[in-house]
């Protein structure tokens, strides 16, 4: 190893990292083949029908004009860049190794590459913090605060309605002529003694009432 | 007019009449001669009669397919039947008598109340029942409702030193004696119209055409105003809950259960045999009251604190659904499905709420209290009496595979089959309903399983052998009319009301 | 159909009830007893399932199977009728497994406060329930099942379940009764309005389509509200984050593993093909809903703090998945819906039982507050690994197949969804689904990263045993290494016994159903097929 030391130096890697990397760089050298509409071979698309059991929309039909400029630009890619990491980390002494630490725009340049386009930082610090966090948030708040409210607040009426039917309508008849049964504990204690509390008079009231109203609403509803 | 000449009398046909009869003077006799310490058995007594009185209803139902007029001569004929719409319910009163003997032995031995006394009342009670159910005349069945009646405000205030139940039944008897007074006051208007008593003479009398429309409909509202008393519908249910809550606990079942479905059947009679044309009166007024009865009592229910009194509104809750099927009889041709929907609704009722109620007697033997929150953590220490509860709450609130779902769903159907504005919107309301009324359940359920002990003893319930046989019956009962809602889902097709007129 | 063996599914059926007969009479105190005999039942019950299908004619899955029809409640017409198709079979099964697979899990995980004679009781009695839905063919027996698993479920929640345990469990059933009283009011509606003549689920197909269209579509607004409780969908979802993560782990499994599978098992068996035209016109209510669903879900995810919670609401993003492949009608978003319920029931399943057993270590389930399992227990951080990847849909484990073909089917629906103008509508919905799944990867990956990798947490560093057999070998090397393995709290510690035991089959079927989904779409698609016939097929 000579030249300047750099931070990214490759390293050789573990066999844990090396063996998978093997399998997986072999499987992607044939599995496009799987599928490959110019060989036509159609594993894939087989195996996905015969999976799901029902028919699976074709694929539009390939044609070689339009597959052989992307075939050239891979191939001149591969080739420039085996070219560039010959250049930059092998053996021979040359003018590119180190221009990154001359050239300042180049510089940069490296420093873009070097994270990743700065799609990471894209990543976690707008997409995830920025949108995806408050968005997911408000969602949250919406679901415990207004679907989650209205279903807490039908509960919580039903019971406090239930409470107020209760307290003024089932009972306050009672409360309003007298204070209850605190009253009715008042005095010598006979059996007519609720009587004269008024409770049983009010009900009574009620009946009576309840029945000529009835009886009236019906008789002009019905003449 | 005629000659009075003396009806024909069908001994068979009144048979568990008469041996209640006898019953009530043997248990009276009995009374007299037993020390103190055997008072016991005049209760023993008085569920062998209740049993005994079941036999021949038993025979009848197996033997007579006819409908059978108990009395019979010119004039008397169809004024007092036995069908079979009479022999449920005479079986149904008496299974729900002899459960509430069941529930009472240990409550009045132990309570130090009088024995003889109470039980002479209770088989009265049932009596007059029992006669209602047969009752095809305005007259007998005013009988049967004060024959049932003023016993059971007796014994709403059985406990004498207890100032709660004074007012029960105080309140209890002034109350009724009203609703009785509204009541008489419109049966003597239909009789001025109909020049009868006898209800299949009414039935076609009361057309709601000509000239005493008005005098017509008084007469029907008051009626029913008085059977609205019996069985508790909103607005005439006021007394319910502090009657129920100061009655003796066995007393409050059977008011809530046996007492309740006496007041239905009498409102099925006459709705269905005395004012079956007359549907545009009744219809609004039941579908009012059925609404409010259901909604009020299960609004109410929610709050309370007191198991009895939760299970007072409850039941006042529970009524409003069988009057669902009532208010809209005779809609759509669908009062089969609507006399059904009230005899099952009426059997899996008395089942379940006596159950209910079976429980919380078992409970208060130990707690001494009627707090919802006595029964915290009632599993860890009573788990075969939680479970039992869970059950019958369970089916109160509707649940398959418990009774109670299938009495809602009669009610439902037959609503549903009526159709239209009124059917559909009773039916909602009922639905919404039956969500609220599952908070209530819920709640004491939640109380038994999930909380702590409130006082932290939780040494084991000892449930004696009748309320054991008590829980037992009813809650093979409930189980089973949920399961297999067909033993009893054949019962009270609309052939089976004797005399009931189709229009 | 086909009326051979006639006893089978009630035999399936009621077995579990058998059991907790000879439980009752177990004493409460013997709980060896009473896990024993619960497990046996379970076992047996499963026994009758694989008899089952062996017997089980597969080219004939179209037709109800081991029909029988009886009397039950003669006055209203309720039969007694169950039958089983290749739409009900995985589901009648995947109930039976995974009842099995918690018993076994429970045998040294009965939680707090203990009673295991009633827990597993319960756990009976709800699979009597499940599999009662799956082979109902009648109405009212299907209402039946389904509301018998109410209760049960409520107490496991409400006993058994965590903090806030009452509030939850008392909203999951107020929500599902209030849900269950519509359906039962549209199944009275439904009966009626063909001539009252009978409830069952055939006759019921055979002539639901007699039914004025108008009154069909309110029919089936009250059975969708009904089974869309169940499901749940958006926006009826908000008990199931509530009730799974306060219930056990037992009780979360079965509920997001077969409970939630009722309310879309509903959709299939009962709604669409009773009520084709008004299916018809709700299907793109119920696509939007769907997709709303996933991608809220999944928002809901991407806020949450609790493992358990998380889990909980990734549910409402998978059943859009569902729901989605159910609204277009087509065989292939039909299948894909079923198989996917299936996949859901699996993969979610297994998800809660590591998040069970993740707190029962741990006793926290925090997200900040773990980290570092794959030091501590490198297999149950591999495990939870492996089920975050089946959850997300990766090619080759079961979630795939659920998610994949639904967004598929959704670019072109059903020719009769074409034909009323909604192919727009539903091709924005595929794109929609789509990026649903991204968040779906950006959920898990995220929840996997926080809790799997990285060091232990101060709190929990010193607690694991063997921090670094594994691991350690590859990551650059820090301090942190030479902790002995001696000061660790006991209760931290790796996959045990019984935990392999009821994972395994769950584990080996997420690859199995994964790498060969044909295996289960051969059973389902005869049945779709006739089922979607009424939509011209597509």
């Amino acid at each position: 190893m000579r030249g300047k030391p750099l931070g990214f130096a490759p390293d050789d890697s573990p066999w844990q990292i090396t063996v998978p990397l093997i399998i997986l760089g072999t499987l992607a050298l044939v599995s496009g083949y799987l599928n490959a509409a110019p060989f036509h071979t159609e594993y894939f698309h087989e195996w996905l029908h015969s999976s799901i059991g029902v028919e699976v929309p074709e694929a539009p039909v390939f044609e070689w004009i339009n597959a052989v400029p992307s075939i050239v630009l891979v191939a001149l890619g591969f080739a420039v860049s085996l070219l560039l990491c010959k250049a930059v980390f092998g053996e021979k002494k040359n003018a590119l190794q180190g221009l990154t630490t001359r050239n300042q725009l180049l510089g940069a340049g490296h420093k873009f590459l070097v994270n990743k386009y700065y799609l990471d930082a894209l990543y976690e610090k707008v997409i995830v913090h920025g949108i995806a966090h408050p968005i997911s948030k408000a969602a949250y708040w919406t679901n415990q605060h207004i679907l989650d409210g209205i279903v807490n607040a039908v509960g919580k009426g039903g019971r406090r309605s239930g409470e107020l039917v209760y307290k003024y309508i089932d009972q306050g008849l009672v409360d309003g002529a007298v204070n209850g049964s605190g009253a009715t504990a008042r005095g010598a204690g006979g059996a007519l003694q609720p009587v004269q509390s008024g409770k049983v008079n009010l009900y009574g009231a009620l009946l009576f009432g309840a029945a000529a109203v009835g009886a009236l609403v019906l008789v002009l509803v019905n003449s | 007019m005629f000659a009075f000449s003396s009806p024909i009398i069908d001994y068979h046909a009144l048979a568990p009449e008469l041996v209640l009869a006898a019953g009530i003077c043997t248990v009276l006799l009995v009374d007299l001669f037993v020390p103190d310490s055997r008072r016991w058995i005049t209760g023993t007594l008085s569920g062998f009669f209740m049993l005994a009185a079941l036999l021949p209803v038993v025979t009848l139902a197996v033997l007579g397919d006819d409908v059978r007029s108990a009395l019979s001569g010119e004039g008397i004929t169809g004024r007092y039947v036995v069908d079979n719409f009479a022999l449920v319910m005479k079986a149904l009163f008496l299974l729900s008598g002899y459960v509430v003997v069941l529930l009472s032995t240990n409550e009045m031995e132990e309570g130090g109340y009088y024995q003889g006394e109470f039980y002479v009342m209770l088989l009265s009670s049932v009596l007059g029942m029992v006669m209602m159910a047969s009752s095809r005349d305005l007259v007998s069945i005013f009988v049967a409702l004060e024959f049932l009646s003023i016993p059971a405000y007796m014994m709403a205030a059985w406990k004498k030193r207890d100032r709660k139940s004074n007012e029960a039944g105080v309140k209890y008897y002034l109350l009724g004696v009203f609703a009785s007074a509204v009541m008489l006051y419109g049966m003597s208007l239909l009789f001025g119209i109909a020049g009868s008593t006898r209800l299949s003479d009414i039935g076609e009398a009361i057309t709601l055409d000509g000239d005493k429309i008005g005098v017509q409909v008084v007469g029907i509202v008051f009626v029913i105003v008085g059977f609205a008393f019996k069985v508790s519908a909103v607005p005439f249910h006021t007394w319910a809950p502090d009657t129920y809550e100061g009655a003796p606990t066995p007393v409050t079942a059977f008011l809530s259960v046996a007492s309740k479905a006496a007041g239905f059947v009498a409102l099925v009679v006459l709705i269905f045999i005395a004012f079956p044309l007359a549907y545009d009166v009744y219809r609004p007024f039941l579908w009012v009251m059925a609404a409010l009865t259901m909604t009020v009592g299960n609004v109410v229910a929610l709050k309370q604190t007191n198991i009895v009194r939760m299970l007072a509104y409850s039941s006042v809750s529970q009524g409003g659904f069988i009057l669902m099927p009532l208010a809209v009889a005779f809609t759509n041709g669908n009062q089969g499905a609507s006399l059904r929907a009230v005899m099952v609704y009426l059997i899996i009722y008395a089942a379940t709420n006596l159950g209910a109620f079976a429980v919380v007697i078992a409970v208060s033997r130990k707690t001494r209290s009627g707090e919802i929150s006595s029964f915290g953590g009632l599993f860890q220490y009573a788990p075969g009496l939680t479970v039992m509860m869970t059950i019958f709450l369970a089916s109160l609130a509707g649940i398959p595979p418990l009774g109670g779902w299938y009495a809602k769903f009669g009610a439902f159907r037959a609503a549903v089959d009526a159709g239209g504005g009124w059917g559909y919107g009773i039916a909602v309301i009922a639905a919404v309903n039956a969500v609220i009324a599952t908070a209530y359940y819920i709640t004491v359920m939640r109380e038994m399983w999930m909380k702590p002990v409130p006082d932290g003893d939780t040494t084991p319930i000892k449930v004696p052998a009748s309320l054991q046989a008590a829980l037992a019956i009813c809650g093979v009962a409930t189980l089973a009319f949920g399961v297999l809602p067909g033993l009893i889902a054949e019962v009270g097709s609309i052939t089976d009301l004797a005399g009931a007129f189709n229009p | 159909m086909i009326q051979d063996k006639q006893w089978l599914l009630s035999v399936g059926v009621f077995l579990p009830l058998a059991g907790v007969l000879v439980m009752l009479f177990i004493p409460k105190k013997d709980e060896a007893s009473a896990k024993g005999v619960a497990i046996i039942t379970a076992a047996l019950t499963l026994v009758v399932g694989v008899y089952t299908l062996l017997q089980f004619d597969y080219d004939q899955s179209e037709k109800l199977q081991f029909f029988t029809t009886n009397n039950w409640i003669k006055p209203i017409k309720a039969t007694y009728t169950v039958g089983l198709d290749g739409i009900s079979l995985p589901l009648y099964i995947l109930s039976m497994v995974i009842t099995l697979l918690v018993m076994i899990y429970s045998w040294d995980h009965v939680p707090s406060p203990g009673n295991a004679k009633a827990f597993f009781i319960l756990m009976l009695v709800l699979q009597t329930g499940m599999a009662g839905t799956f082979v109902a063919q009648d109405l009212i027996l299907f209402f039946v099942f389904f509301e018998v698993v109410l209760l049960p479920m409520y107490f496991m929640i409400g006993v058994w379940g965590g903090d806030n345990r009452q509030y939850a469990s008392l909203k999951f059933f107020l929500y599902t009764m209030f849900g269950s009283a519509l359906m039962l009011v549209a199944f009275i509606a439904l009966f009626i309005n063909t001539g009252s003549v009978s409830f069952s689920i055939p006759y019921l197909i055979e002539h639901g389509s007699s039914i004025a269209k108008n009154t069909a579509i309110w029919i089936f607004a009250g059975m969708f509200i009904g089974f869309a409780v169940k499901v749940p969908m958006f926006p009826f979802h908000t008990w199931l984050p509530d009730a799974h993560t306060q219930a056990p782990t037992q009780g979360s499994v079965i509920l997001a593993a077969i409970l939630l599978k009722l309310g879309t098992y509903g959709f299939v068996r009962i709604a669409l093909p009773i009520l084709p035209q008004a299916a018809v016109k709700w299907a793109p209510a119920i696509g939007v809903l769907a997709v709303v669903g996933i991608i809220y879900g999944s928002l809901g995810c991407l806020a949450q703090t609790d493992m358990k919670r998380l889990i909980a609401f990734s549910s409402v993003a998978h059943m859009g998945f569902v729901m989605l492949g159910i609204s277009t009608l087509t065989p292939l978003g039909i299948n894909a819906a079923l198989f996917g319920m299936v996949a859901h029931g699996l993969i979610t399943g297994m998800l809660f039982f590591v998040a069970g057993s993740v707190k029962e270590r741990y006793h926290t389930l925090e997200i900040k507050r773990l980290s570092g399992m794959l030091l501590q227990m490198p297999r149950m951080g591999w495990i939870l690994g492996f089920c975050a990847m089946a959850s997300l849909g990766l090619p080759g484990l079961a979630g795939f197949w659920g998610e994949f073909p639904a967004i598929l089917a959704s670019w072109s629906p059903s020719s009769v969804l074409v034909a009323n103008g909604h192919e727009t509508l539903f091709r924005v919905l595929t794109i929609i689904a789509a990026l649903g799944t991204v968040l779906a990867a950006g959920y898990l990956l995220w929840l996997y990263q926080r809790t799997a990798f990285g060091e232990p947490t101060a709190e929990f560093a010193t607690a694991g045993h063997d921090s670094h057999g594994h691991d350690s070998h590859g990551s650059d090397s820090h301090g942190s290494d030479d902790h002995g393995s001696e000061d660790h709290h006991s209760d931290i510690h790796d996959v045990s016994t019984f935990e392999w035991i009821a994972w395994t089959p769950l584990l080996v079927a997420i690859v199995v159903f994964g790498v060969v989904p044909s295996l289960m779409f051969k059973i389902m698609d005869p049945a779709v097929q006739q089922l979607t016939s009424v939509f011209g097929g597509k």
